[in-house]
C-alpha cells in the first residue's frame, strides 16, 4: 500500500522521471538521503493535505526573500513544495520534516523560528519596555518629591551702581 | 553637562547602534553551511546521456560536486575554474561531477557542447539532490572528501586559489 501511495506521488510530483520509466531510480531516489524512516503510516488524503499546506507554509522557499514555499511561485519552491508532498504522503511526521530541512538549510528555512530555542530573542523587547516605563516612573517621582531647584538669586554689584543708574536716567529722558 | 542626560541617551543609542552595525555588517543571504563536516547526503542519478551515477561509487576519493544551471552568469564564469581543475586534478584520482539546477537539458547540452566539460553531468529529477545538499542557489560547489565527508561548501563561484587550495588539502 505504501509503495502505491509512494508511486502515485512520485507520478504526480515528478512526470519527466515516471515517464522515463526509470522504477528504479525513482525509488532510489524517494528513499534516498532520509536518515530516519517515516513514523507512521501514510496519513488519509484530508489529513496529507492540510500537513502539507502547513508545512509549505511554515518553511521558508530558498531562493526569495522572506517568502514561503506556499507564497513562492519560483522554480526552487515548487521542488520543495513537491518533495514536502512527498514526504508526506511517505508516512513523515512534521516534526521529522521540518527536521530534515533544517538539518539541510539551517534554522534558518524556519519562517517562525521555534519560540522554546529563542525565548530570550521573544522576551527582551519586553523585559527593555518595562525596565524604560519603570525609569520614567521613578524619575517622575523623584521630580514630584524632590526640592524645586533653586533660582541663582540676584545681587546687583555695588560697585557697578552708579553705572545702572546713569542709564535708568537717561531712560527715563528719552522716555520723556 | 548634564551627565545624567548623556549617560540615559548613551544607554538607549549605544545597544541599538550595535544592534545595527551588526545587522548591516553582514549579507542577509549569507547562510550558514548546515553540511559542512558531515557526511555528504548520497544520491543516485543518471546523466544527460543515460548513464548511471552514484556518489556512493566514488567514495574513497576526492569528489567535487557543482550544482548549476546555463541561466546562471556566475555558473558560466565558475565553469574554466572548473575545467582546468578537472584536468589538473582528475589524473590525480579527483572526482568531477556537475548537477543540473531547476534547468532544461537541452540547454545544458548545447552549452556544455560549446563549453566542454571533463566531467559527469546529472540529472536531478525534481530537484530532490539540490534539497538534500540544502541549495539555496547556484553555483554551489561542495568538496567531499575519501570518507564521504563534506570539507567544504562554495556558494558563488568558486575562485581558482579556493579550488585549488581545497583540494591540496583533500589529497
Amino acid at each position: 500500500m505504501r509503495s502505491l501511495l509512494l508511486a502515485l506521488a512520485l507520478c504526480a510530483a515528478t512526470p519527466a522521471v515516471a515517464a522515463g520509466d526509470d522504477a528504479d531510480i525513482v525509488e532510489e531516489l524517494a528513499n534516498a538521503q532520509l536518515p530516519d524512516p517515516p513514523m507512521e503510516d501514510p496519513p488519509e488524503e484530508a489529513t496529507a493535505v492540510a500537513r502539507t499546506e502547513r508545512l509549505q507554509k511554515a518553511l521558508r522557499c530558498p531562493v526569495c526573500q522572506g517568502l514561503s514555499v506556499a507564497d513562492s511561485p519560483a522554480d526552487a519552491a515548487r521542488a520543495m513544495g513537491n518533495r514536502i508532498e512527498e514526504l508526506v504522503l511517505q508516512g513523515y511526521t512534521e516534526d521529522q520534516i521540518t527536521e530534515y530541512f533544517v538539518d539541510r538549510y539551517g534554522a534558518w528555512v524556519e519562517l517562525e523560528p521555534p519560540k522554546e530555542e529563542h525565548q530570550t530573542l521573544f522576551i527582551a523587547p519586553f523585559v527593555g519596555l518595562s525596565l524604560g516605563v519603570l525609569v520614567l516612573l521613578v524619575w517622575a517621582r523623584r521630580r514630584e518629591d524632590g526640592e524645586p531647584e533653586a533660582v541663582p538669586s540676584y545681587s546687583p554689584d555695588p560697585a557697578l551702581s552708579q553705572y545702572r543708574d546713569r542709564i535708568l536716567a537717561e531712560l527715563d529722558e528719552e522716555a520723556l | 553637562m548634564n551627565w545624567r542626560v548623556l549617560i540615559a541617551g548613551a544607554v538607549v543609542t549605544v545597544p541599538l547602534v550595535s544592534l545595527l552595525a551588526a545587522g548591516f555588517g553582514r549579507d542577509p543571504k549569507l547562510r550558514s553551511n548546515a553540511l559542512e563536516g558531515r557526511d555528504a547526503p548520497s544520491f543516485s542519478l543518471r546523466t544527460i546521456d543515460g548513464e548511471p551515477f552514484s556518489l556512493a561509487d566514488a567514495k574513497g576519493s576526492p569528489v567535487v560536486v557543482n550544482f548549476w544551471s546555463t541561466w546562471c552568469q556566475p555558473c558560466k564564469i565558475e565553469h574554466p575554474v572548473l575545467m582546468d581543475a578537472a584536468e589538473a586534478y582528475g589524473p590525480a584520482g579527483v572526482h568531477f561531477v556537475a548537477v543540473i539546477y531547476q534547468d532544461d537539458v537541452s540547454k545544458v547540452r548545447a552549452y556544455l557542447n560549446r563549453a566542454g566539460s571533463h566531467w559527469p553531468t546529472l540529472e536531478d529529477p525534481g530537484g530532490r539532490t539540490a534539497i538534500a545538499y540544502g541549495v539555496a542557489g547556484v553555483p554551489e560547489t561542495f568538496f567531499i572528501d575519501k570518507d564521504g565527508v563534506i570539507v567544504r561548501k562554495v556558494s558563488g563561484p568558486v575562485s581558482q586559489p579556493i579550488m585549488v587550495t581545497t583540494l591540496e588539502e583533500m589529497l
